[in-house]
């Protein structure tokens, strides 16, 4: 039985404001999915009531089980989030960002991470605050794999990147996620990238789910452009 | 609405009314004495309340500094009339004067930094102006404090308990109008926008920079002003006075009425003027406890009132928030 | 030319100011509070450490001086968690101050229940004096010991801050606590334990303050002076807050031999004008690092 990850039904409300309206997805693990969307559509808001930080109504469950909607709990369910921003201490060192990474203790080591990461590896001692961009996301990336992850969820990975930089986080991504059998959720703005990240896409706008796609063919990025833009609708 | 429910509310408003009208119209009347004195203490406790609340809560700054500026009223008054034999309406208008300028000050200082400075700011000033004031206490008016006596405001003398109330209460109501007024203008509307924004690190755009000057010079300007006006009712201004406790105590009537709430603040200044006498009695009865140790206590009540207005205004705006 | 006493009475105020700043500037980092109780916590464990001595003493009690120490700064470690527990209760709601108002609420709390309790005494330590003869001068041990082991144990807390991994997760709370939480960082209870570590750290430094000086309500204007001391070190730097101690300390005394002794009160204020108007992040200068939620 393939391992999935479920989300049936999610919403999220600000207030009054619906941030989110009922969101589901089922991501088999070694898969990876992408939330497409214009800013404010909503793709940080899923990732976060994933990952059990923003209250949201809806469950998430992972193979038969629900998950509590606790940090903690998701947490020590495999389930990893990287933020759009903050997503590494500055004032600490690469090392540091590990050790505090390492809490949840699993398959995945420091040691592995070093591997994936040699750049991170020759830049033990460097204080977060001073890598390059590109460093910076594979640190956050090393941080939320440690332990035993299971599902990856990464918002926005490739904003302000070099070209060189996203192709060789892309191959870097791809590699884990095969090696560590992870479900991944990556949600863009920019469709670019989305073919070399991702297996499928959802298309996000204002907070409801305007179309998807199963695979990538020669026309789905630029429709999947128009959907954001309002130029198709479904 | 039914014509029923209609004239129900009106009858609540009515009803309303009136109760203000009575609380302010009767004390004169019906107080003795002792309870008439604790009524126009609180009253300049509102008068001097209101300012703060439209600071903290509308604008969202904390100042440290209320004591101070009401202590620069209070002086501003004492050397007139000491030095020029000036009269208390002339004293307000300096005495305002003194504080704006020294909120203004206080402002510029410390306008490019995080709202937190501020407070320290405000706090600095606080242990600034208490030495300064002592040494004019000591070599002006030899440790007896500036005696202030006979006043009479733009004309209309102050001359017993009664009067003192209905001058106080007419102020009263034009600042609260005043205030209310500015809350809910334009102006009021840039304070809000600078609450939301003081969140921010660093430096604020410049014309929240001005914003967060006028707001805190005005305020400042306001206390001072009522500084003047109580030196005289007190019949003395001494440093002793203006200290930080009566600093805390400004910003836990802010608290208890719930920061921004003009009407709140006034409500919340008579609870706390009456507080003290209330807890002496509970506390000293049939001998509970020595009263030497009822000062402690007062002062743990206040403290304790803070930090549950605190928390209960808190919990009700989450409430708020999520039913928005 | 001054005096190998003048020193040592600085580096004895330098000592208890560090340790009262390092506390102030730990619960800042992680919390944006600014702990205006920390003069009242200090007078206040300085308070129950002589009456539980006068308490235990009268039974005659084996190392009742010890012990008396460790009851108060367990009280004081407590009240810090409370703090920080009540402070934590109001969440990140509403306007950034209001921690800090708690923080002011607790100061008039404690400020009453030690009058109450206590009233205006004004007690010592019962420290045999013992002098040294340095020099041409005679320095009393008591300021040696005070001010060596307050700057001593304010650096072992900052050492313990970067090398161990409790000091790397208060720091990365500091930093940002979205993230910490995201990496499973047992927010809530860091915060707390930050409050009560900080709570002992101010306890230690009221008691080696009031041994120097005495036990008074006063002493909780120490506190006014550690402030000042760790916002002109920058209010975000641990190594800042024992520059500003030691500068504080040096200000201090030199006012004391040079002005009249009315002007102490005032001195360090005027020097943390001249901060807030050309320096307001302090010495070490760190720029304000918020990530607010």
């Amino acid at each position: 039985m393939t391992k999935v990850l479920t989300a049936s039904n999610i919403s999220v409300r600000y207030g009054g404001k619906v941030a989110v309206e009922d969101f589901s997805a089922t991501v088999p693990f070694g898969r990876a999915l992408a939330i497409a969307g214009a800013n404010g559509a909503g793709k940080t808001s899923i990732l976060g009531a994933l990952a059990g930080l923003i209250p949201a109504s809806g469950k998430v469950g992972l193979d038969e089980n629900t998950l509590a909607s606790s940090v903690a709990v998701r947490l020590q369910a495999g389930i990893r989030l990287v933020p759009e921003h903050g997503k590494i201490y500055p004032t600490l060192t690469v090392v540091e960002n590990l050790i505090i990474g390492n809490r949840l203790r699993g398959d995945v080591t420091v040691d592995d991470v070093y591997q994936w990461f040699p750049q991170l590896a020759e830049r033990r001692r460097t204080l977060g605050g001073n890598l390059s961009g590109g460093e910076q996301q594979m640190l956050a990336i090393g941080m939320a794999i440690l332990g035993t992850p299971k599902v990856l969820l990464l918002d926005e990975p490739t904003l302000g990147l070099s070209v060189p930089v996203i192709r060789e986080l892309v191959d870097k991504l791809s590699e884990l996620r095969k090696a560590l059998n992870l479900a991944v959720i990556v949600s863009e703005s920019d469709v670019t990238w989305l073919p070399a990240l991702t297996d499928s896409v959802i298309v996000l706008d204002r907070g409801t789910v305007i179309t998807n796609f199963d695979n990538y063919s020669k026309d789905t990025l630029r429709r999947i452009e128009n959907h954001m833009v309002g130029l198709e609708t479904v | 609405m039914t014509q029923l429910q209609e004239k129900r509310i009106t009858a609540l408003q009515w009803l309303r009314i009136a109760l203000i009208a009575l609380a302010v119209i009767a004390p004169p009347f019906v107080f003795n004495g002792f309870l008439m004195s604790l009524a126009i203490s609180g009253a300049l406790l509102a008068l001097a309340a209101m300012p703060l609340t439209l600071l903290t809560g509308t604008a969202g700054l904390l100042s440290l500094g209320h004591a101070a500026f009401f202590g620069i009223g209070g002086y501003a008054a004492g050397l007139l009339a000491h030095a020029f034999g000036i009269g208390l309406t002339l004293s307000i208008l300096v005495g305002a004067a003194a504080g704006l300028l020294v909120g203004a000050l206080v402002a510029l200082a410390t306008l490019r930094v995080v709202g937190i400075y501020l407070a320290v700011g405000t706090f600095a000033l606080q242990f600034i102006l208490q030495p300064i004031m002592q040494t004019i206490d000591v070599e002006v008016t030899y440790s007896t404090g500036f005696l202030l006596s006979s006043p009479s405001l733009l004309g209309f003398e102050l001359s017993s308990p009664a009067r003192w109330w209905y001058a106080l209460v007419v102020l009263g109501v034009l600042l609260y109008a005043w205030l209310r007024w500015l809350q809910t203008s334009h102006v009021g509307h840039r304070w809000v926008v600078l609450k939301d924004n003081t969140t921010a690190a660093g430096v604020l755009g410049i014309s929240l920079q001005k914003t967060r000057l006028g707001v805190f010079a005005l305020t400042s300007a306001v206390t001072a002003g009522v500084g003047a006006i109580s030196a005289y009712y007190y019949g003395n201004a001494q440093s002793g006075i203006y200290s930080l406790h009566l600093a805390i105590l400004y910003l836990t009537i802010v608290a208890l009425g719930g920061a921004g709430s003009l009407g709140g603040a006034i409500i919340a200044a008579f609870v706390m003027i009456a507080l003290p006498p209330l807890i002496d009695s509970i506390v000293t009865y049939k001998g509970l406890v020595d009263p030497s140790r009822a000062g402690g206590i007062e002062t743990i009540t206040v403290g304790l009132i803070l930090m549950f207005s605190l928390i209960v205004r808190n919990r009700e705006s989450k409430r708020s928030s999520k039913d928005d | 030319m001054l005096s190998i006493e003048f020193w040592v009475n600085t580096l004895s105020s330098a000592g208890y100011y560090s340790l009262l700043a390092l506390a102030i500037v730990f619960v800042y980092s992680t919390n944006r509070v600014l702990l205006f109780c920390v003069g009242e916590i200090g007078a206040l464990a300085a308070f129950v450490t002589y009456s539980a001595h006068q308490a235990l003493h009268a039974v005659e009690l084996p190392l009742a001086a010890s012990v008396s120490v460790l009851i108060a700064l367990a009280l004081v470690a407590l009240i810090g968690a409370v703090l920080f527990w009540v402070i934590e209760q109001l969440g990140t709601n509403g306007s950034h101050f209001v921690g800090t108002i708690i923080a002011i609420a607790f100061a008039l709390t404690l400020q009453g229940v030690m009058n109450t309790v206590w009233q205006g005494e004004i007690y010592r330590f019962e420290i045999a004096p013992v002098f040294l003869d340095l020099g041409e001068s005679r320095v009393a041990l008591l300021s040696l010991v005070v001010g060596v082991s307050g700057l001593a144990l304010a650096a072992a807390a900052i050492l313990l801050l970067n090398r161990s991994r409790i000091g790397y997760e208060m720091q990365a709370l500091a930093d940002n606590r979205v993230l910490s939480i995201l990496r499973g960082i047992p927010v809530r209870r860091r915060i707390i334990a930050v409050g009560a570590f900080s709570g002992i750290l101010a306890g230690i430094g009221g008691i080696l303050g009031a041994a120097v000086t005495a036990i008074s309500l006063e002493s909780s204007t120490l506190g006014v002076n550690a402030i000042i001391a760790a916002i002109i070190g920058g209010l975000t730097s641990p190594a800042g807050a024992i520059a500003g101690a030691v500068l504080l300390a040096i200000v201090e005394n030199l006012t004391t031999v040079y002005l009249d002794s009315r002007h102490v009160t005032l001195m360090p204020v005027l020097l943390l004008g001249v901060f807030l108007i050309f320096r307001p992040y302090g010495i070490s200068g760190k720029a304000e690092t918020v990530q607010r939620v």
